[in-house]
């Protein structure tokens, strides 16, 4: 064992197995600082050396001759021996920032991503990691997504979050901000997997979204939207999920970076939820590798005129689920009942599985609940109408009067009211949709 | 002999009066220019002499010397040609100067001894006129704008040849004149010696305003109301939407539902494109309200005016009517920003070397934008704009700039169905009728007060003053403020804006119905600066 790094005393204790699991996975940590080397050529090292360790006694020279590196690899592998130093500085303070390192040895590793191919070496976690006894789903979609699809990712991310199921996605905008904003919202678990390190929050947009999963806001404010989530002892805001990378906590957000990542986003959730897509996007790439895993994969139907749901109906005709409410998927992951979860004190569980009731649907018998629908019985007949047409996607007035042959103020003045009731939203100057649920 | 003739120079849209003195002496020949001048101005001793020689005047070599007077301000400009050839003239005995101390001259002379029409005749003009000139002698080609100004004779000629002839009283043939006088007939007209027709001058004078109407805009309710309530309370109005959607068309026929010029705002107006050389040919005065449309390349000194002469910019060019700011994201930040003093102030002042100018800008703002930078957004499935892209593309309109706008509205896109179908839309003239009588309930309300005769131009005072609001429509608003996140900036807005919309009513207050309206044209607001989040 190399000596030039020192080894807090509290920590060799208990003895032996300790250390060495900690040399491991900062060993672990070195090849994957390696330049040129992926999960895949640090597999092989590993497999040549019989371990991490063992595979940095190794010199480069013996592992280029035996074929295992290639030159620039060797290079890169001479270089990271020449900065352990400095590497083992980083990866203290990576540890000391609260960022979990979690390497394929580790018994918390995620059960989920051991049997896919090339599993990550090393997991940086902000937060935590999903919960191995309880069910995940995985919602992706188009960045650029309708504002259905924003309101259908919330819904169906809400509605499984609330159920006891966690929700998997990559912090992205459009579908998959929604459905992490869906389970937050129900105060639940959501986990992102980033494309860029777990200290980048990419992109900067969903700040708010990172910060409630990764926790920890240490006088970052904002603490009703934690929800009670805060911790007794330190008055930390616990995290409400957590924040996953593969990559250096620092490295950038690369595209290459995130067509790795897919594969953990398909690997993490027992299924695969697809909700919108255009025909040729990074989502079939998503889909092929939960297929490759043996995943089933649902899909939101789309209508046949909108490229955004021509992807999705792709996967339908290739034999994907339709996923046209939650129970699809509950049904689908053998839940029956309501799972208890101990990370968020929600008391209301039942009566968010038993939903329905109260919203009595007024103008969509049957169909999804996504929006906002309290008060509705009370609303004039005309109110009524204008409620009817609207949806998530915005209307204009002029198209709103036109359809009830009402003057422009009047309608205006209707769907004023409306807006101050919370059931439909302005959006632009004069659009108008139905308020998300 | 001494001689001594007047005339006028140009400053800003004013003039001052001038006169030129000549002097001829013997001595060395020679023709000697003094009193502050441009190069322009000093060439004209070559024009003067050869045009006199070509007009088969012979004057004696001998030393002539003129000189402007007042000497101390800097003259500019052609317009002087014409004073020198008199003055010389009347120096050489060729006339007698004491018959022309109630005579003005100017005009610009070629070396044939042709007189060419010059900028500015409007303003000299009326300059002249109030330095107690009864007569100008003009370029033929100005003769009709000069005689805009009431009560003074006109003698418009063609060349040195004829001015010299009538001058001597001996023919009058290559000149007009004409009585300063109210009628707006057109230089043709008069030259074919058509008798005056009431009835015609007003047919044409209706084709010349309605050349473009509002009945040929089908659809877009929404825009056309909001143009409508900007143009009664003379707000400043922001259309934005997908590219296509007859924005530049409804700015572009603002104009015609604008109340008709009094002949007062058309001179004003008329002198300014005067001394812009912009009049048209074949009429005096403009007539129609300005509609000026600057390209996005628009430089800051063309536009709020400047340049060597400190002239008038776009803004200036657009008062009485309307500034329609295509592409507004587009516009450089600094021409925007140049907008702020005059949108508050109703007058630009141009400060340059030569001097410092007021002109007036008292115009409608009215801006046209995409939402994004392919122009489809918010339709998501057309755009192809990133949410960053979307975001760069709003953050280039500058927020003061957009606080001094009260009314927003946002186009719809418009279908096949909507184009072809044959719809009685109302013509502008309906509109127009209905804009004036807003209008008059506003002039009512603000007669005593200084400054302020519309709506749209209410400051914070006026504004707590004329928009008192009852209990119900309190209520309202304060609804409004918990749900909508509004600034109290904007809240004086949708004030004014509601003030308006209720006069439209006949309504003496305001109440919950206009209000909604008058919130609803100013919630792009919300959509420029929100925070995108999920």
């Amino acid at each position: 064992m190399k000596a030039n790094y020192k080894v807090p005393q509290s920590e060799l204790d208990p003895p032996a197995k300790a250390i060495d699991a900690d040399i491991e996975r900062f060993s672990c940590f070195m090849l994957t600082c390696c330049s040129g080397m992926g999960p895949k050529s640090i597999e092989k090292v590993k497999r040549y050396a019989g371990g991490y360790y063992q595979a940095l006694q190794v010199s480069a020279e013996v592992l280029l001759k035996e074929g295992i590196l290639s030159k620039r690899q060797a290079d890169g592998f001479n270089d990271i021996k020449r900065r352990e130093k400095e590497l083992y500085d980083d990866y203290r303070g990576f540890l000391s920032e609260g960022i979990r390192i979690v390497s394929i040895d580790d018994e918390d590793y995620p059960r989920r991503l051991k049997n896919i191919d090339a599993p990550p070496p090393v997991l940086y976690v902000k937060g935590r990691l999903p919960d191995e006894e309880r069910p995940t789903a995985s919602v992706i979609g188009a960045r650029s997504c309708s504002d259905y699809g924003i309101a259908a990712a919330e819904y169906f991310a809400g509605e499984l979050a609330a159920c006891g199921v966690q929700i998997i996605s990559g912090l992205a905008y459009g579908i998959d901000a929604a459905a992490a904003s869906g389970a937050l919202k129900k105060g639940r678990e959501s986990y992102a997997v980033l494309g860029s390190g777990v200290n980048v929050c990419y992109p900067k947009e969903n700040y708010s979204l990172y910060r409630k999963m990764a926790g920890d806001l240490r006088g970052c404010g904002d603490y009703r939207s934690a929800q009670g989530c805060i911790s007794a002892d330190t008055g930390n805001v616990l995290p409400q999920g957590g924040i996953i990378s593969e990559f250096h906590p620092r490295a950038e957000a690369l595209s290459k970076h995130f067509v790795m990542r897919n594969r953990i986003i398909a690997g993490l959730g027992d299924v695969l939820l697809v909700i919108e897509a255009r025909e040729k996007s990074g989502t079939s790439i998503t889909v092929n590798y939960a297929l490759e895993q043996g995943k089933d994969v649902f899909a939101l139907p789309g209508r046949i005129t909108d490229p955004l749901g021509r992807g999705c109906n792709k996967l339908l005709k290739d034999g994907a689920i339709p996923l046209t409410e939650p129970e699809d998927v509950l049904f689908y992951l053998g839940i029956d009942k309501v799972w208890n979860t101990t990370a968020c004190n929600n008391n209301d569980d039942v009566e968010l599985y038993n939903k329905n009731t109260d919203a009595a649907l007024y103008d969509n018998k049957g169909s999804a609940n996504i929006y906002n629908n309290k008060g509705i019985s009370e609303l004039s007949d005309m109110e009524k109408a204008i409620l009817s047409l609207l949806s998530a996607e915005p209307e204009h007035i002029e198209a709103v009067s036109e359809k009830c042959c009402l003057e422009l103020s009047e309608a205006g003045f209707i769907l004023s009211n409306l807006e101050l009731k919370g059931l439909i939203e302005a959006c632009g100057g004069a659009y108008w949709k139905r308020a998300n649920n | 002999m001494f001689a001594k003739i007047n005339t006028a120079g140009l400053f800003g849209i004013g003039g001052f009066a001038a006169e030129v003195e000549a002097d001829v002496q013997n001595g060395l020949p020679g023709f000697y220019l003094t009193g502050a001048m441009s190069t322009e101005t000093r060439e004209a001793q070559h024009r003067v002499w050869n045009a006199l020689k070509n007009s088969g005047i012979h004057p004696e070599p001998k030393k002539i010397t003129v000189n402007f007077s007042p000497a101390s301000v800097r003259k500019e400009g052609t317009a002087y040609d014409l004073p020198i050839a008199a003055a010389v003239l009347a120096a050489m005995g060729y006339i007698d100067y004491k018959a022309l101390f109630d005579t003005g001259f100017f005009g610009e002379i070629g070396l044939d001894g042709s007189i060419k029409k010059i900028r500015g005749a409007l303003p000299m003009t009326f300059t002249l006129k109030s330095n107690s000139i009864k007569r100008v002698v003009v370029p033929y080609d100005n003769a009709f704008e000069a005689a805009l100004c009431e009560s003074i004779e006109v003698i418009g000629c063609r060349d040195l040849t004829a001015l010299l002839k009538y001058l001597r009283k001996e023919e009058s043939d290559g000149i007009v004149t004409l009585r300063g006088e109210s009628s707006n007939r057109s230089l043709r007209d008069v030259a074919a010696d058509k008798p005056y027709d009431a009835g015609a001058e007003e047919k044409e004078r209706e084709a010349h305003l309605c050349d473009v109407d509002f009945s040929e805009v089908h659809g877009q309710k929404y825009l056309k109301r909001a143009a409508e309530i900007a143009v009664s309370g003379c707000h400043n109005l922001l259309l934005s939407g997908p590219a296509g959607t007859g924005k530049t068309m409804i700015a572009k026929r603002m104009p015609t539902i604008m109340p008709e010029l009094t002949r007062e705002e058309d001179i004003e107006i008329s002198k300014v494109y005067s001394i812009c050389g912009l009049l048209p040919d074949d009429r005096p005065l403009l007539s129609k309200r300005p509609f000026r449309s600057p390209h996005h390349g628009v430089s800051e000194a063309s536009f709020a005016g400047g340049g060597m002469n400190a002239m008038p910019g776009e803004i200036t060019l657009a008062s009485g009517g309307i500034l329609f700011l295509d592409e507004l994201p587009l516009f450089r930040r600094e021409v925007l920003e140049s907008l702020r003093q005059p949108l508050e102030d109703r007058t630009v002042t141009v400060t340059r070397m030569k001097g410092s100018c007021t002109y007036p800008a008292d115009f409608i703002l009215v801006a046209a934008m995409n939402n994004c930078a392919c122009g489809q957004y918010p339709d998501k499935r057309k755009c192809t704009c990133t949410r960053g892209q979307i975001k760069a593309y709003m953050g280039r309109l500058s927020r003061p700039l957009l606080e001094r706008i009260d009314i927003c509205a946002e186009a719809v896109p418009v279908t096949l169905k909507e184009l072809s179908e044959e719809r009685n839309a109302e013509s502008s003239a309906d509109i127009r009728r209905r804009v004036i009588a807003t209008r008059r309930i506003q002039e009512e309300r603000f007669k005593n007060i200084d400054g302020v005769s519309f709506n749209g131009r209410m400051g914070i005072k006026e504004t707590e003053k004329f928009c008192v609001l009852g209990k119900a429509e309190k209520e309202y608003i304060s609804e409004v403020f918990k749900v909508k996140n509004i600034s109290g900036r904007t809240y004086h807005k949708i004030l004014k804006t509601a003030r308006t919309i209720a006069d439209m009513d006949g309504c003496e207050n305001i109440g919950v119905r206009q209000l909604s309206e008058a919130v609803g044209l100013r919630s792009i607001e919300d959509a420029l600066f929100r925070k995108i989040e999920v």
